[in-house]
């Protein structure tokens, strides 16, 4: 079996058309990864045309490289402008820029960009190794499962608001809130629309998104326009200084975030935004400096950038096994593959084993590949960020109002960067944390439905929720993130009497 | 003198001839997230179809409502041709009987643009009942009526509607359980969490074709070209023949010009040999019609299926 | 229909119930320490910031308000110009800068992308 599969797809991928698809790919992938309001599942969308005048693997190559680019790439305007690139990057958006402030921009950039490589190689490892035996696993998520899953995703943001719980909380509300708006709700219901078609359609995250990081940060940088103008920045040395390291010091957290990213990525319809999220959380709360998150930490940046590279390689796992989206990006491939012939399905191993073999060796190229793009790409941003203050922001502001249009291609996107870019200046000024709520949108949606279904297969009693083992755990796990620090301290009360 | 002013007029109806053409880019709204099978079929007539406009052609999803949302956006856009809708016919003839006031009317705010493929709902199985074949799930729904649970794409969608008639005319107790799009339930239906599913055919035959799932019976009156092993509901006994259609349509206003030629385009695409095999192989069966044939067809239907909700009790609101 | 008593209200009904006693311990905080009720940031008193954020939100509603008529060059051109000079540009550096700007996102978005950015006046020229 292998040894002549293995040298016909190397073949394959090595053919000098199908590297210059993926060079093209990547460099596709960076642009629209970088621009506040395109995503990664735009860039998918975007090239699925483009790949039907190409064969299976090209294809496929094209949509596995832009992918990857596109995740890391978010992290660059996210990192030096507070305008995250991608929603899987909102997640520590605040935490680079502190990093930026302080000088250390390009430690952030070079670290998440080094560790989202690894992370995205360990994703891809685990596909090529295990991905028949985790799809079986995935399989037995329902929802019971998934909605514990969605709760501790959601107690996850408690944990990124620092400063103060309850204001967190209050962001976190606010963006489930958000997310009830419109028709898209388990009943069919319209809420909140006012009879209106766009709001019938529910508040996009993504200029919400765009508004509340880069509006409200453009209003607070105008606001200071008094202040001198500082891109406190060292030059852009070599990027991989340091990177061993900080490899050996945060081992820990690398493979955490690997692990849970992938994970996260094989549950279809989860993918690298709540990967991300989680894994920042789960740095801090394993962190043997947590205090240190929020004034600009490298930990937690490693830990999510290596999980929402690596969720993106498990998104394949259901998507190549069965043909089920483990994340939105996938949901688009899996038609792309229906029409190039190579049907999902456990077959796909032995009919087109070529051809699975020629995405696994695309999936690793484009992580390495990622190396000196990512590179050159944080060397150009840093040029162009030379640029004057005066003619700079009105040109990213331009960017943010074209981003905030495209994802659906109306007017309203643009309406609702405006609206919430004020909202969140006026929040943030009074100690909020935009963060939760931006949380609170992306997995309001999934917290209601899976509630509802579970709901109607429980009959309504919600001890059901604790009968599944997989589901009993994640329950347990979530109370005790809860209980955990009330706990501790009545203990150390308790403990501090003697 | 008359010779000029006779290519006068010619030069001058010029213009009205050229207006023919769309002159930006095609919007072709799908109401559904991206991956499932209408947006499938979405893709696969953009990209024959940006050639022949010598237009770039962009599939839109906008998800929500059960097509609520998609056919909002469609009707209140620009009737100049560069805004289309691609749906199944359900949520046109069917889900309007369902609801007692709904805020759209496909025959006054649309236009029909063509028909594109008819399809049947397959009633799939997954390995939580056991069963491989109708009657065996009819004795495990008799004998376990508390776990007999069926998936729909949708609240109002064909499945649910299917699944509803199916309850009342086989005397069994099914429980509906909606999700967002298929995607979702095979992965439930798969993994034992819930019994049975009743969606478009295309969303279950790959896994039928691997033995992953079984799909049972069809719900139309002719066993379908791609399973042709599988009986129809009525050949099993339940008498039952409801199938739905894909088509293309416009908001209404659009000028006939480009309605006609929209209609011959799409006719002529699908009309191809290798785009009907790969619609068989969907599960879809190739019925093109143009913009005259599909607005009758759709105003049949409407008043055809008002008795057949009625009767099964399909009421969602 | 079981579990249907959970109905479409119920979601938002419960966030609306947690927000409710998150601000009720929101003020009660607040009250404790004496804050005011209202209070305005300092830079609202200052000539040029205050210019500087009104013309942000007013250039935005500008461009929500002006783009599909006008069209996205003409608009784009002009808010940037605008934006620009506020924040201390030179006329001819806003200018170039603008336009250079306007037409690059322009053919990136609609050429690359396929974005529909609208063309307004210049229909009848669109490629």
């Amino acid at each position: 079996m292998t040894g002549s599969v293995l040298l016909q797809a190397l073949a394959q991928v090595f053919d000098p058309y199908v590297l210059w698809v993926i060079l093209a790919s990547a460099a596709f992938g960076l642009f629209v990864g970088a621009v506040p309001g395109l995503t990664a599942t735009m860039a998918t969308a975007l090239l699925v045309p483009v790949t039907f005048f190409m064969e299976p693997v090209p294809a496929i190559a094209s949509i596995v490289t832009a992918t990857a680019m596109a995740i890391f790439a978010g992290d660059i305007p996210s990192c030096l402008l507070r305008m995250p690139g991608t929603p899987a990057s909102a997640a520590y958006t605040d935490e680079a820029y502190a990093m930026t402030k302080k000088g250390q921009g390009e430690l952030a950039l070079g670290a998440g960009l080094v560790f989202s490589v690894i992370g995205g190689l360990f994703g891809t490892a685990v596909l090529i190794m295990a991905a028949p035996a985790l799809a079986e696993v995935a399989l037995k998520f329902s929802s019971f499962e998934y909605f514990w899953l969605v709760v501790l995703g959601l107690l996850c943001a408690v944990f990124i608001a620092f400063a103060n719980p309850l204001k967190g909380i209050v962001s976190l509300l606010l963006g489930l809130l958000i997310a009830s708006v419109g028709l898209d709700n388990p009943a069919g219901f319209p809420r909140f629309t006012f009879g209106n078609a766009e709001l019938a359609g529910g508040l996009t995250l993504i200029p919400i998104m765009i508004g509340m990081f880069a509006v409200s940060e453009i209003i607070r940088s105008v606001s200071r326009i008094d202040e001198p103008w500082e891109m406190a920045q060292a030059k852009i040395g070599n990027v991989f200084r340091g990177m061993w390291t900080l490899t050996k010091r945060y081992r820990t957290p690398v493979l955490r975030g690997s692990v849970l990213g992938t994970a996260i990525g094989v549950l279809p319809g989860a993918g690298a935004d709540i990967a991300a999220w989680m894994s920042y959380a789960l740095s801090k709360k394993f962190s043997k400096e947590p205090e240190k998150f929020g004034t600009g930490h490298v930990e937690g940046i490693i830990e999510a950038g290596a999980s929402n590279n690596s969720a993106l390689a498990g998104a394949w796992v259901p998507a190549l096994v069965f043909g089920i989206p483990g994340d939105s990006i996938t949901a688009i491939v899996i038609g792309v593959l229906y029409i190039k012939g190579l049907n999902p399905g456990p077959s796909i191993f032995m009919e087109n084993a070529v051809a699975i073999y020629a995405i696994f060796m695309v999936f690793i190229l484009a992580n390495l590949l990622m190396l000196p793009l990512g590179i050159a790409a944080i060397k150009s941003a840093k040029q162009l960020l030379r640029a004057p203050r005066d003619v700079l922001m009105p040109v990213i502001l331009l960017f943010c109002i074209v981003g905030s249009f495209a994802i659906n291609n109306s007017i309203f996107g643009v309406v609702l960067m405006l609206v919430f870019g004020v909202i969140a200046y006026l929040m943030e000024e009074n100690g909020f944390p935009v963060a939760p709520a931006i949380l609170g949108m992306v997995l309001g949606a999934m917290l209601e439905e899976h509630f509802i279904r579970a709901m109607i297969r429980a009959d309504g009693n919600f001890l059901v929720f604790f009968e599944r083992p997989i589901a009993a755990g994640l329950a347990i796990a979530a109370f005790g993130i809860v209980l955990w620090p009330v706990g501790a301290r009545l203990w150390r009360r308790s403990r501090s009497v003697y | 003198m008359l010779r000029l002013a006779i290519l006068g007029i010619a030069f001058a109806t010029l213009p009205a001839v050229a207006q023919e053409k769309i002159g930006k880019p095609v919007r072709l709204v799908v109401g559904f997230a991206a991956g499932g099978s209408v947006d499938l079929v979405a893709r696969m007539m953009a990209e024959r179809l940006s050639p022949r406009l010598g237009q770039p052609v962009i599939v839109e999803n906008k998800p929500g409502g059960f097509v609520r949302v998609a056919i909002e956006a469609v009707r209140s856009a620009a009737p100049d041709g560069s805004t289309l809708l691609l749906t199944s016919s359900t949520p046109l003839t069917v889900t309007p009987h369902a609801y007692a006031k709904v805020p759209y009317d496909a025959q006054r705010d649309l236009v029909s643009v063509a028909r594109l493929v008819n399809g049947q709902q397959g009633f799939t199985l997954g390995p939580m009942s056991g069963a491989r074949t109708w009657p065996e799930y009819v004795a495990w729904v008799k004998a376990n009526p508390d776990k007999a649970f069926f998936a729909s794409s949708g609240v109002g969608s064909m499945g649910h509607l299917v699944g509803v008639v199916l309850a009342r005319t086989s005397g069994l107790r099914l429980e509906h359980v909606a999700y967002k799009g298929s995607g979702h339930y095979n992965a439930e239906l798969m993994g034992g969490q819930v019994s049975a599913g009743i969606s478009g055919i295309a969303d279950a035959s790959e896994h039928h074709r691997s033995g992953k799932l079984r799909i049972v019976a069809t719900s139309g009156a002719e066993r379908s070209r791609a399973l042709p092993d599988v009986p129809t509901f009525a050949e099993l006994g339940v008498a039952m023949d409801l199938s739905l259609w894909y088509g293309v349509f416009a908001p209404a206003g659009t000028p006939p010009a480009i309605v006609e030629l929209l209609g011959r385009e799409l006719v002529a695409i699908v009309a191809a040999p290798d785009m009907t095999e790969r619609f068989v192989k969907l599960g879809l069966d190739p019925a093109p019609a143009g913009p005259q044939a599909t607005s009758e067809q759709l105003a049949a239907d409407y008043a055809r299926w008002r008795p057949i909700v009625q009767q099964a009790g399909f009421k969602l609101d | 229909m079981p579990g249907q008593r959970f109905g479409p209200a119920w979601f938002p009904g419960s966030i609306a119930a947690g927000l409710g006693i998150c601000g009720l311990f929101l003020i009660f905080g607040g009250v404790r320490q004496g804050a005011p009720w209202v209070a305005l940031p300092g830079w609202v008193q200052r000539r040029r910031p205050l210019l500087g954020v009104g013309s942000v939100i007013a250039g935005l509603l500008f461009y929500i308000l002006a783009a599909d008529t006008l069209g996205f060059h003409i608009t784009g051109i002009v808010l940037l110009t605008f934006w620009m000079r506020i924040l201390g540009a030179s006329w001819r550096m806003a200018a170039v800068a603008a336009v250079v700007a306007t037409v690059a996102i322009h053919l990136s978005f609609y050429k690359m992308l396929r974005i529909p950015l609208p063309w307004g006046v210049f229909e009848q020229w669109a490629f």
